[in-house]
């Protein structure tokens, strides 16, 4: 390969580089060129390649989209809230919950959902006469899984539930009350979604002008801190 | 031993995620309930065998040409069929290295592999990174 | 005015502390409710543009809340234009005032059911085409739920059934 041919291609990598620099207001530019500057030689290559992959419009949106965080990751320099590089995941949950209520909630539905879930296991277990051993044989997984089922340290797949029930000839909601209300909060997220494309029996409803508009326009209610 | 006796698995790896892998997560589980299922499930790394092709209820499978793995999590949430869970394990510091967070059915391409280099660069360098350690020496 | 008449006020996150004894029942679906509004999925729900109200009886107790979004979904291919439609993502009332007051004037069920059509209209008359189409999921075995919202000109979409909780979708063509 000859140097112009080279020289040619280091250019035509840097281009999508540069169109991006072009497009940063100044301060973030300021920010941006100081944080490239402290970066070693292999980051630096690897954020060019980056924004190469990220401004590739033959390539997938999903790709484009890790290849853009994957900037971010590598220009952030400032360690994190717990002074290192990166997260400990399970340091991260505590540490979030303790920041949003709404987590904290989550976190403390989880806990009860998996604790609920070991005492049922272990005193069908019981009742049923089933060891650890026999019960992994039977759901085609490892002992010391369901050790650290009963142990709340392993909150089952879906996919094991259902295993678990066959097992033991069980309803899984006896093993897991809440499965159902957390497939319909799943529905309700899943019903929310934008882009989505609609299935042929939505689209079809959606076009069926024969149902006449509706006559109610509905009521205002006064609003208490008014 | 009793054989209904629950021991204690005892921890084999310290489990850490990339910010890159931490902000996939908000963008392929726009949801906060489904971000904190999936951690618990990402979670049981901490008990993987290395080698090993499954950890507890877990499937893992190394990704083909990278000295990386996957953890498939069947489970949607909301948001699609499962998700897999990229990661190294970094031998010597005994910490696995959650690298990148994919939907189920996105294929590993060789930009994504490209991707996860870059992403594993970038913790190799700064992993001994700290205030107290601001050079990284080990 | 009654003192059955309820007041609707933009749901906050700082509200959630206000709601730890609010509990919609013990059935799937109430307590998906009580879940969605004290937990994270109303606040997710918001980001995606959402507005949430709580809805608050003369003694100031809180009897439900209620939710409003914009969805844009794609029409199938080879068509795959955006649609944009309006939905209700959940509504939930305490189980304390479930049914109450009797007589249907002052229903709270139907005073919710009022102010999310018309909170429907504001948000169809802010967007540059009317919206046609306000959706809601319902389970398929909350039998009451379904019948108050054909009372309300709801009509099941044959056909569809949503995610594993198998879910049941119905429109409502609002009025010009």
């Amino acid at each position: 390969m000859s140097t112009s041919e080279t020289s040619n291609e280091a250019i035509s990598h840097a281009i999508p580089f540069l169109r991006f620099l072009i497009s940063m207001p100044p301060r973030a530019l300021e920010e941006f060129c100081h944080a490239l500057m402290e970066c070693s030689g292999q980051i630096r290559a690897d954020v060019l390649q980056m924004f190469e992959i990220a401004e590739d419009e033959s390539l997938s949106v999903d790709e484009r989209g890790h290849a853009l965080r994957t900037i971010v990751d590598q220009l952030h320099l400032i360690p994190d809230d717990e002074g290192r590089f990166g997260m400990d995941l399970a340091r991260s949950e505590e540490l979030a919950a303790s920041n949003f209520p709404a987590l904290a909630y989550q976190v403390g539905r989880m806990n009860l959902q998996e604790s609920e879930f070991a005492d049922r296991l272990r005193h069908l277990m019981k009742t049923k006469h089933i060891t650890q051993k026999e019960l992994a044989a039977r759901i085609d997984c490892t002992q010391p899984a369901i050790s650290q089922m009963l142990n709340r340290k392993c909150r089952p797949q879906r996919k094991t539930l259902n295993k678990i029930a066959t097992a033991l000839a069980v309803d899984v909601r006896e093993l897991w009350p809440d499965l159902e209300v957390s497939e319909y909060l799943d529905s309700v997220a899943e019903f929310q979604q934008d882009d989505r494309i609609m299935t042929e029996p939505e689209a079809v409803a959606l076009r069926d002008t024969s149902q006449p508009r509706s006559k109610l326009k509905g009521q205002p209610l006064p609003s208490r801190k008014k | 031993m009793e054989e209904n006796q629950e021991t204690e698995l005892p921890v084999r790896w310290s489990v850490r995620i990339s910010l890159s892998a931490f902000r996939d997560a908000h963008a392929v589980i726009p949801r906060l309930a489904g971000r904190a299922r999936l951690r618990r499930q990402a979670w049981k790394l901490q008990w993987w065998n290395s080698g090993d092709a499954e950890v507890l209820d877990v499937q893992c499978r190394p990704i083909p040409g990278v000295p990386m793995w996957e953890v498939l999590v069947e489970e949607g949430y909301g948001f699609g069929h499962g998700f897999r869970v990229v990661f190294v394990p970094l031998e010597p510091d005994g910490t696995i290295w959650v690298l990148c967070i994919m939907k189920m059915g996105e294929p590993v391409t060789e930009a994504m592999k490209m991707i996860f280099q870059a992403r594993l660069n970038a913790i190799v360098e700064r992993k001994d990174v700290s205030m107290e350690n601001p050079f990284g020496v080990t | 005015m009654s003192k059955h008449q309820l007041s609707a006020d933009l749901f906050t996150e700082a509200d959630q502390q206000q709601l730890a004894s609010f509990s919609c029942g013990d059935t799937v679906v109430g307590r998906a409710c009580t879940e969605w509004i004290r937990g994270s999925d109303v606040l997710d729900s918001m980001q995606r543009g959402s507005g949430v109200w709580l809805y608050r009886n003369s003694d100031d107790e809180i009897v439900g809340f209620g939710s409003l979004g914009p969805i844009r979904w794609r029409w199938p291919l080879p068509d795959g234009d955006y649609a944009k439609l309006a939905i209700i993502p959940m509504l939930g009332i305490d189980e304390r005032f479930q049914g109450q007051p009797p007589g249907k004037e002052w229903r709270y069920s139907r005073q919710i059911m009022n102010h999310l059509i018309y909170e429907a209209h504001v948000f169809s008359a802010m967007q540059k085409k009317p919206v046609e189409w306000l959706l809601l999921l319902v389970h398929p075995e909350n039998k009451p739920a379904i019948k108050l919202y054909e009372e309300f000109d709801f009509v099941m979409i044959p056909d569809v059934r949503r995610g594993a909780a198998n879910s049941c979708v119905m429109k409502h063509r609002l009025a010009e």
